[in-house]
């Protein structure tokens, strides 16, 4: 066979291979959508989810006098390492939303007072921070924020 | 010619071969780095040779399958491509669920996931907006996100996104038995707890292509071409990679969107609060494939009209429901629309100057 006619050969095979294969899709597909299928899987999912259940149930009961942790007991760890860190993410998340208020405070605070009637914090007397001072003040804060978001959170616990 | 002839036919028949024996592993073919993880999810970092856009790209891929393709091979990858036209891209990997997480909802995939993900894109890129790019059922939950977010989603690009779940031609009697509630799927949801990875390949192919041999096919067609092969490998063992999915999931999507379709009739919740389409604000492209099975045109089309955009764009193309995510035929108005729509490097630091 010449080299051509090999190239052609593989072409023919993909082609009628992939008509039969539509064919036979659609046919299987047409097969599935049909009254008495849906009557079926309609019985059958039902009971399949009982049967699952009960299963289930058994092995949660034979778990005990075995003394063996079943997939439920795994589960239920894992779930609260998964707790753990949602209510650490919740923290970080309080904890960026402070130090972003604290930052925009902080810039607020640096602006020059005379700049514009608008900007809240002007109306307060007291004597602008120096710059040390002011990192001071957000540090202390954001630590004492963080205590008490810590406590929170032990508490809830 | 004739040995010439014979290497040919190794190659193609060892490739064939190796198909139905080996397993390639698939890797990163973009450097990227992981930047926040909770729980399975990751989101990576995939940072831009050249910088050129101030505006990241946030992905959200779907739930049935992994990211892996997004960034399968160099020349191919639509990730590469991204970054090299000069976008930060970052991507968030929901993992793969297991039985612990048979609780999760749709709800926290956005709430936990794609909106803190979000925020943390936005603020590692020091950038005052986002674009915002889901995929299939990730497009789904990324235009869920942009209906409900508090963070600026300056673009939501859509690719094979459902959003209408009234439209099952091929299956109409079971979504009708489905909807009539003859068919009742929560039990058997309930028992699995989570819905092991093989049922979803049964159903993704049941509605796709029940019997597979078509891509054998092109490989015993093409596999003389070691690149080819190569990618074909790396697919194929993608197309196999379904994953886990949570039950209470499954069961909001079956009872919110399938039964209920309540994202077209607005009446969809995310944390109790409304999400409905018609508020998104974001500038809107939706990318549909017209040989798309598995989402089908008239499942997709509907974001359009329903999204509350001013500016909304639609491109239909005639690849299938993969073509695009691989970077296969990625089109080239996608590049001009996006960029079009993210805020260039050089201007603002003209600006600045």
């Amino acid at each position: 066979m010449r080299s051509e006619q090999l190239d052609d050969l593989y072409s023919q095979i993909k082609l009628t291979g992939s008509k039969a294969e539509t064919l036979v899709n659609e046919w299987i597909k047409n097969r599935v959508n049909k009254e008495d299928i849906v009557g079926l899987l309609g019985r059958r999912t039902q009971w399949y989810g009982k049967l699952i259940k009960e299963i289930q149930d058994a092995v949660e009961t034979a778990s005990v006098p075995l003394n063996i942790p079943t997939k439920k007991d795994v589960a239920s760890v894992a779930k609260l390492t998964i707790q753990n860190e949602d209510r650490l993410e919740d923290i970080q998340q309080r904890l960026t939303q402070i130090e972003t208020t604290l930052q925009r405070l902080e810039a607020a605070i640096g602006t020059t007072p005379s700049s514009s009637k608008k900007a809240p914090l002007q109306k307060a007397s007291r004597r602008p921070l120096d710059r040390k001072e002011r990192a001071k003040l957000v540090q202390e804060n954001l630590a004492r924020l963080s205590d008490a978001l810590l406590n929170q959170s032990k508490l809830g616990e | 010619m004739e040995a010439e002839r014979f290497s040919l036919e190794t190659t193609r028949w060892s490739s064939l071969f190796r198909a139905f024996t080996d397993g390639a592993s698939i890797a990163a073919s973009t450097p990227r780095q992981a930047l926040w993880k909770r729980n399975k999810a990751t989101l990576w970092y995939y940072p831009a040779p050249v910088k050129k856009y101030h505006t990241p790209l946030y992905l959200v891929y779907s739930l049935v399958n992994q990211p892996t393709i997004l960034d399968l091979m160099p020349n191919t990858s639509l990730i590469g491509a991204l970054t090299k036209a000069g976008y930060e891209v970052y991507l968030i990997d929901f993992g793969i669920p297991r039985y612990e997480d048979r609780d999760m909802t749709i709800d926290d995939y956005v709430l936990k996931y794609i909106q803190p993900g979000a925020r943390h894109a936005l603020k590692h890129s020091n950038s005052d907006s986002i674009t915002v790019i889901g995929f299939c059922l990730g497009g789904t939950l990324a235009a869920i996100y942009a209906a409900m977010a508090k963070e600026p989603i300056e673009n939501l690009i859509l690719f094979v996104t459902p959003v209408d779940f009234s439209y099952f031609p091929k299956f109409d009697l079971l979504h009708q038995a489905i909807k009539e509630e003859r068919i009742d799927l929560s039990p058997l949801i309930d028992g699995l707890g989570i819905i092991p990875a093989a049922f979803i390949n049964y159903g993704v192919r049941l509605i796709t292509s029940p019997v597979y041999i078509s891509p054998y096919l092109s490989l015993l067609e093409k596999g003389h071409n070691q690149e080819y092969a190569h990618k074909w490998s790396l697919f194929n063992k993608w197309t196999k990679e379904h994953i886990a999915f949570p039950g209470a999931a499954l069961k909001q999507i079956v009872n919110d969107l399938i039964i209920h379709n309540k994202l077209m009739t607005g009446k969809f919740t995310i944390g109790g609060e409304p999400a409905r389409l018609q508020k998104i604000s974001a500038n809107l492209l939706v990318i549909a494939s017209t040989n798309d099975e598995l989402v089908p045109l008239e499942q997709a089309l509907p974001m359009i009209t329903l999204s509350g955009s001013k500016d909304k764009e639609l491109i239909q193309l005639p690849n299938g429901h993969t073509g695009i995510a691989s970077g296969a035929g990625l089109p080239t108005n996608l590049f001009h629309w996006l960029s079009s729509r993210s805020h260039p490097v050089h201007i603002e630091s003209e600006e600045v100057i």
